[in-house]
């Protein structure tokens, strides 16, 4: 009895137990109450954040911005990827500079693109399009080139043409690969989207706002929107797994 | 036992299932078969048995056009093997299954491949899930199937597009023993039921030939 009621409470439990833990350090005053308010009023600047609209609008200028960064970066590195992995020597040529160029901090390019788009909706989504594309054409050249070989045989003995064997065995067999970069591009592209928004004059979005009320010293209006910003970088993930399960249901089995 | 005595003549033999002649194949510079002939009889079980290495797998593979021979020439029944519709069960079930398709769909994607009608397809599968008995349910995916269940569909979507010859590599080596036991009754019987039954060629590392087989034995060099 107590045992069940307890087993469905326990993926709550951590989250109790932090927001119990920010209470307590409140409480005791373990850290100055102007840096560290009570969970109570930062939940309150929330709730009145996203009813008054400010902390709305920000959510969603952010989720835009992520969301056109993405949905570029798939346009061109899905295809792309696909070329590279089923044409190898191109591929081996073109590893390093995938490799360099996806192991270089994408906010190190920011006075590149500012250089060349200006400080504008552009550059936002062009740095965030830019590393989320090279997450997204290396899973999806590995997921062509890892395709397995007896499928893609198995489809040619029954007379598959090659065209056949890449449409009916290769894409669906680099599926998983994709999506899994799909999922880390979406991700990294929140994360560069938000640092821009702090340092690449902007006048919207959730990493403008965080940037502002820490500088007016406003401390709960500053963790919503860290929490925010968290609720958004959870929900997308969690959409994504949802997405892989659905679309590619085989994947690991 | 009683290696086909191969009757060579560089047309091939227009009454067997599968001629191979004059057939070369190195690895790293071992030669594994040189000028190979070796004929295989239409409507009958050949199988093709010998120790871990020695080309059994290779030489199936490069008759079924999934390796590149060095030199050499295959016939079926006098036809090219684009001419002639082959089946293939491989080895590794789990790895030749399309996890996207339902069990059924794999059965009847050969069937698709020749551009037959989505009525043509449904009753071709019917009548396979018939002549197996099978008793579970195939609009499910291969990863929700046992290993048996899983070869079962393997086979069952080699034989969809009647072959005319159709090749086992080591088909149940991956199976337990009573499985296998009943998978080889299963394609017996299937195979008595046929008429004409196609031409089967099968890989085991054991020697273990029944009634309607004839047996070959690979010689090639080892290749370690």
């Amino acid at each position: 009895m107590l045992n069940g009621r307890l087993g469905a409470l326990t993926p709550a439990l951590g989250a109790i137990g932090f927001v119990a833990l920010w209470w307590l350090v409140y409480a005791l005053r373990l850290i100055d109450p102007v840096l560290l308010p009570s969970p109570g009023d930062s939940f309150k600047a929330l709730w009145t954040g996203f009813a008054s609209g400010g902390l709305t609008n920000d959510f969603i200028v952010t989720i835009r911005r992520t969301l056109y960064a993405f949905f570029i970066a798939v346009a061109i590195s899905v295809p792309l990827g696909v070329i590279l992995g089923s044409w190898h020597r191109v591929y081996r040529s073109l590893e390093f500079v995938i490799d360099f160029f996806r192991s270089t901090p994408a906010s190190a390019v920011f006075p590149l693109f500012l250089v060349i788009l200006g400080v504008g909706e552009a550059t936002k989504v062009a740095v965030a399009a830019f590393g989320a594309s090279l997450m997204i054409l290396f899973n999806t050249a590995y997921g062509v080139m890892n395709a397995r070989k007896t499928r893609q045989a198995a489809a040619r003995v029954m007379g598959a043409s090659s065209g056949r064997v890449m449409v009916d065995v290769t894409l669906l067999e680099s599926l998983p690969q994709t999506f899994v970069g799909m999922r880390t591009g979406v991700s990294f592209a929140l994360v560069i989207v938000i640092v821009a928004e702090m340092f690449i004059g902007s006048i919207d979005g959730l990493g403008q706002r965080v940037i502002n009320a820490q500088m007016i010293f406003n401390m709960p209006e500053m963790y919503a929107t860290i929490f925010a910003a968290g609720v958004l970088g959870y929900g997308m993930n969690l959409l994504f797994i949802l997405i892989e399960r659905k679309f590619v249901h085989w994947g690991g089995k | 036992m009683n290696a086909p005595t191969p009757r060579v003549s560089l047309q091939g033999n227009r009454e067997a299932a599968i001629s191979i002649r004059k057939l070369s194949k190195s690895f790293a510079g071992q030669p594994l078969y040189r000028d190979l002939a070796l004929d295989f009889p239409k409507h009958r079980i050949t199988t093709i048995f010998g120790p871990n290495g020695c080309g059994k797998s290779t030489i199936i593979n490069m008759v079924a056009g999934l390796l590149p021979m060095d030199a050499g020439e295959v016939l079926f029944a006098g036809k090219t093997l684009r001419e002639t519709v082959i089946g293939y069960v491989f080895q590794n079930y789990r790895e030749a299954l399309f996890p996207w398709k339902r069990a059924i769909d794999n059965i009847k994607y050969p069937l698709q491949l020749a551009g037959q009608s989505k009525a043509q397809c449904q009753r071709r599968a019917e009548e396979l899930v018939a002549s197996f008995d099978i008793k579970f349910d195939l609009h499910r995916y291969p990863y929700e199937l046992s290993g048996g269940q899983q070869q079962l569909v393997s086979i069952m979507r080699a034989l969809a597009p009647h072959p005319e010859v159709l090749f086992l590599d080591e088909p149940f080596s991956a199976l337990d023993y009573e499985m296998t036991l009943f998978m080889r009754d299963k394609l017996q019987e299937i195979f008595r039921r046929r008429a004409p039954p196609p031409s089967w060629c099968r890989t085991t590392w054991r020697r273990r030939c029944t009634s309607p087989t004839r047996c070959c034995c690979s010689r090639g060099a080892r290749r370690r």
